[in-house]
């Protein structure tokens, strides 16, 4: 058993900040927790997985689990979920205070943090699809990527950033193709007919699914910047498109950025729903530090025009960006005060709010392969804070977030939320 | 300490002629209420209440309820017009997993062009008689009586 985190009041950190923010859902502040400082197992938590029922083989663009099916017995689960339906992707943290642990107490499945049992957890229970093979002969897991109510594809595995050294500091997206092609054979790019196949399997499952989301590597190719890219996006979204009945269909884009004639057609030849290109860091200093190769390639400034552009295409509601919460103060140019960096953020949040677009945010965990993996993530209070702060000036502006919810995707403290 | 429903009951409550209304509260201590047809008692001894809707009122006071420790009320009233009232508290929102799947199943093959928010499990903490003869009775037994005097008067 691992000791929990303990504050000079004597209190876990977890129950502290809890105590501090009374109007802030507890198991809100617990994802962020675990998300935070990481997950592990015990021995008896892993005789409640059932690898007929509980997803314990996944494919995604930043971690794999179970590639390999002698992984199965000590693996993690691909993801928890609390009782309010809550959704946690966790895995274990380097480099953070000290991991939760999910054991088995009383028959059930519980998450401890030392001597304290926190809360009672599910594991993300597997779709029928992931044991299917398409007509070209590949698993269908490894094609899409269940999360509880969402279906992820990952049309490119690499990004282009990363060809000179400049990717975003924070991610690995790279590092984990280069990793899981050698080990795994993972393929570039997905077959637009095996991604078409994987859907029609998928959403025959009635009650699974309520959105599909495509997100990959920036391509910079083509006859103009992310001209290949859009190109690769359009043609998987029609071939999903062939499986629905109607013009468009719950779904959401992460892209690089496009400019909004590219936008313009990505809107007019797909069934896409809604759009979201990741700023990453909600300041334009910190950025061009973290994000070279953004910065190099279109600039902080461009980033969030092409995104205020985009209100105009897919409507108010439809549009938002992405930060990795606390990136922003990390060593050594980031903030050094965790209220300057809050400070800043929610300052930017709330200029690109006014202009249609909503932000939402995920817990930094310095993954390895990324640049910052050895660096501290901030307190637990920061992000409660700025899951607060992102979610009133959603109310302030009056923006809903339902496209990137808990349900659609769950990786987001703040629009967790935003659920009353 | 859970409630653990008898057999008549149980059936009193699946009965298609048992009205249920479910009372939920917001952050000020607005009362919503909302009838509910699904309702009903599963075989783990939970409340199983099918919610339609996202953002309904009856919703978001339930996730409100469940992250701060809020109550809910559940009011049945039987075909044969005896009243119970049930208070719980929200154990479990499902909005995925095999439970999930088989209300969105059963709620589809009504043949209603409906979707599912969520499956609450609501675990029952107290039970009461609301029929007018037991209200009667704990009165009696239990406060002295209010008896307007015309009531006793001699003729």
């Amino acid at each position: 058993m691992t000791q929990s985190v303990q504050t000079k009041s004597g209190l876990s950190a977890y129950r502290e900040v809890v105590a501090k923010y009374p109007d802030v859902s507890p198991l809100v502040i617990l994802k962020a927790d675990l998300q935070r400082r990481g997950v592990t197992y015990s021995q008896a938590a892993f005789g409640h997985f059932d690898p007929a029922r509980h997803l314990v083989q996944a494919r995604s663009i930043f971690v794999s689990v179970g590639e390999k099916p002698d992984e199965t017995p000590t693996m993690a689960s691909a993801g928890l979920i609390l009782r309010d339906g809550t959704t946690v992707i966790s895995g274990p943290r380097l480099n953070t205070e000290g991991l939760f642990v999910v054991d088995s107490i009383d028959g059930k499945l519980v998450i401890t943090d030392g001597d304290d049992i926190i809360e009672e957890v599910d594991l993300w229970e597997k779709p029928d699809y992931v044991s299917k093979t398409t007509s070209s002969g590949k698993p269908m897991w490894q094609i899409a990527t269940p999360r509880p109510q969402r279906l992820d594809i990952n049309p490119y595995s690499y990004c282009h950033f990363w060809d000179d050294g400049h990717g975003c500091k924070f991610c690995n997206i790279s590092w984990n193709y280069h990793k899981e092609h050698k080990a795994n054979n993972k393929p570039i790019r997905l077959d637009p007919r095996d991604v078409s196949e994987t859907v029609a399997e998928a959403i025959r499952q009635p009650g699974r699914f309520t959105n599909i989301m495509l997100t990959g590597g920036s391509i910079f190719s083509g006859d103009e910047l992310f001209a290949d890219e859009l190109d690769l996006y359009i043609e998987i979204l029609q071939a999903i498109g062939e499986n629905f009945s109607t013009r468009r269909f719950p779904s959401q884009l992460i892209s690089s950025s496009f400019a909004p004639h590219q936008l313009a057609r990505l809107y007019e030849e797909t069934g896409v729903l809604t759009y979201t290109s990741d700023i990453e860091v909600l300041n334009e200093e910190k950025f061009n530090w973290i994000c070279p190769g953004k910065t190099a390639k279109l600039g902080y400034r461009e980033w969030k025009r092409r995104l205020v552009e985009a209100v105009g295409i897919f409507g108010r509601g439809r549009v938002n960006t992405g930060i990795v919460g606390g990136v922003e103060t990390a060593t050594p140019h980031g903030f050094a005060s965790e209220d300057d960096a809050l400070a800043a953020t929610l300052e930017e949040a709330d200029d690109l709010a006014s202009q249609g677009v909503s932000t939402v945010h995920c817990v930094w965990g310095p993954t390895p392969g990324s640049v910052f993996f050895k660096q501290k993530v901030p307190s637990l209070e920061y992000y409660v804070r700025l899951s607060q702060g992102l979610d009133q000036i959603r109310r302030n502006h009056g923006l809903n977030v339902d496209m990137d919810n808990y349900r659609l995707c769950g990786n987001h403290p703040d629009s967790d939320l935003s659920r009353i | 300490m859970s409630v653990v429903f008898e057999d008549w009951l149980i059936r009193a409550i699946d009965d298609p002629g048992t009205v249920k209304i479910v009372a939920t509260s917001d952050g000020k201590g607005t009362p919503h209420l909302q009838e509910s047809t699904l309702l009903h008692v599963a075989e783990d001894g939970y409340l199983v209440l099918p919610e339609l809707h996202e953002h309904s009122l009856t919703n978001r006071n339930l996730v409100r309820a469940i992250w701060f420790g809020g109550e809910v009320t559940i009011f049945v009233r039987t075909s044969d017009r005896r009243s119970f009232q049930i208070t719980g508290s929200p154990y479990k929102a499902l909005v995925s997993g095999a439970r999930y799947e088989h209300y969105y199943r059963l709620l589809r093959e009504k043949g209603e062009d409906v979707d599912l928010s969520t499956v609450w499990l609501i675990e029952a903490r107290g039970l009461t008689d609301e029929s007018a003869e037991s209200l009667r009775h704990r009165e009696e037994q239990t406060f002295l009586p209010l008896i307007h005097l015309d009531r006793i008067a001699r003729a």
